[in-house]
């Protein structure tokens, strides 16, 4: 990863001091140096600062809607998922292109995330970002699994009996926080009220600890993303009990992938398939009901 | 296990223009029909999210039904269409968690199936008395 470092560095620099952008969003390197962080330059001097290697798992897109960033012109360091997130973003008409500076980098998997190894989309398209970083000598791209062999816990679990999915559900759920940091790291978790935060309806209330309310937030937050998830694996990542969040959205792209075909986020132009419907879908309900 | 002295608490969303007319018009027909039901009309059953659904098992029901017209017979020209491909997703991840996806039961009623209408009430209140009590989502905030 140090030529993209290198090259990253040499291209801020010059971004920052023809004052093209007014910042620019990287990584750099961390207190402790086991990971790189979340990192904004906003001198020429302070983008030697800047890195990107395999510990760089942060998904950087979801600053772009923080206020202190809105009417800046802004460089990004962008990554296969999280340039699926922006355009997403852009295509919401939730963020300006003309604002955004993308630098792409051709990402080679983080460090020990199975996201990483059943990703089809670990860089981002050269058309889409106004500059590509690539390794050179990229050594050897491991092969990306498809989307139903990825994951093979989902069908440990599908194979389960009813009571045994739910003792594994609630073993799982009932570690659960609710912190909101999973929704807060996913890239394309954006709404501008959530659900949540609202006290009226009260679908849950945040001080107390009971396995129905959980339930509530997991699958409500998963069928909110679910034909928008790029796949990213930051739910899962940061999730401080370690709640297999993920399984819950990989599960629910796999059925929207089987019934309604293989849209993916991000990749393919909106709309997305559950914000239309038409009548050609199948009817799975039919004349008897289910 | 049969639990022959429960009752099931069964919440039926209706749509305004199909279901609800369908069981207006069992209504007058003196069609009889268990009393478990407690019908909510909503404006099409597309309203139906999947919070309200589970919402309404937090608050102790046993069974959700959902309760819209025919495809393609709409008022709203595609809000059916809505709802089948929702819940058909929704079923599948309540599966996925454990809670029994039988409970949520989606019917194509129009307005002058009155009879479908008792049937289907007939037959879900069955299928829930044999199932019993539905404790896995409860919210302990409704309990009494």
């Amino acid at each position: 990863m140090r030529k993209i470092t290198e090259a990253l560095r040499e291209v801020a620099t010059k971004l920052l001091h023809s004052s093209e952008v007014d910042l620019v969003l990287g990584y750099t390197r961390g207190e402790k140096a086991k990971a790189s962080v979340p990192y904004v330059a906003t001198t020429p001097e302070e983008a030697a600062n800047l890195c990107f290697d395999n510990t760089s798992s942060k998904a950087l897109s979801k600053y772009l809607l923080q206020d202190s960033f809105v009417a800046k012109k802004t460089a990004l360091v962008l990554k296969g998922c999280d340039y699926r997130a922006v355009k997403m973003m852009i295509d919401e008409n939730r963020i300006e292109r003309g604002q955004l500076y993308l630098i792409g980098v051709s990402c080679q998997g983080m460090e020990n995330s199975p996201f990483c190894q059943s990703c089809q989309h670990k860089s981002p398209p050269a058309e889409g970002v106004d500059i590509l970083l690539s390794e050179d000598d990229a050594t050897g791209e491991r092969i990306a699994k498809s989307l139903q062999e990825a994951f093979p816990e989902i069908e440990k679990i599908e194979r389960m009996s009813e009571d045994e999915r739910f003792e594994y559900w609630k073993r799982q759920f009932s570690r659960c926080k609710r912190c909101y940091t999973c929704r807060n790291a996913c890239p394309v978790c954006t709404c501008r009220v959530c659900m949540f935060d609202r006290e009226n309806p009260d679908y849950i209330d945040a001080a107390k600890d009971q396995l129905a309310q959980h339930q509530f937030y997991h699958i409500i937050r998963s069928f909110h993303v679910s034909d928008r998830c790029v796949g990213c694996g930051q739910c899962a990542r940061v999730c401080p009990e370690g709640v297999p969040l993920h399984l819950l959205h990989q599960k629910l792209q796999r059925e929207l992938h089987k019934f309604y075909g293989s849209y993916k986020a991000g990749v393919d132009e909106l709309p997305n398939p559950l914000s239309h419907a038409h009548k050609n879908e199948p009817d799975f309900f039919g004349k008897v009901g289910r | 296990m049969m639990h022959e002295s429960f009752e099931p608490k069964l919440v039926a969303f209706c749509c305004n223009w199909c279901s609800y007319a369908g069981a207006d018009l069992a209504g007058t027909g003196r069609l009889k029909y268990p009393e478990n039901i407690r019908i909510i009309r909503v404006p099409c059953s597309s309203r139906v999210d999947a919070s309200l659904v589970l919402r309404a098992f937090q608050n102790g029901a046993d069974g959700v039904m959902i309760a819209g017209c025919h495809p393609g017979d709409c008022h709203y020209d595609t809000g059916n269409y809505h709802t089948r491909k929702r819940m058909v997703l929704l079923k599948s991840v309540l599966e996925f968690i454990g809670l029994s996806s039988e409970r949520l039961l989606v019917k194509w009623i129009s307005g002058n199936e009155a009879d479908r209408f008792q049937a289907t009430v007939e037959s879900f209140t069955r299928e829930l008395k044999q199932m019993g009590p539905y404790e896995k989502a409860r919210d302990l905030r409704c309990a009494k």
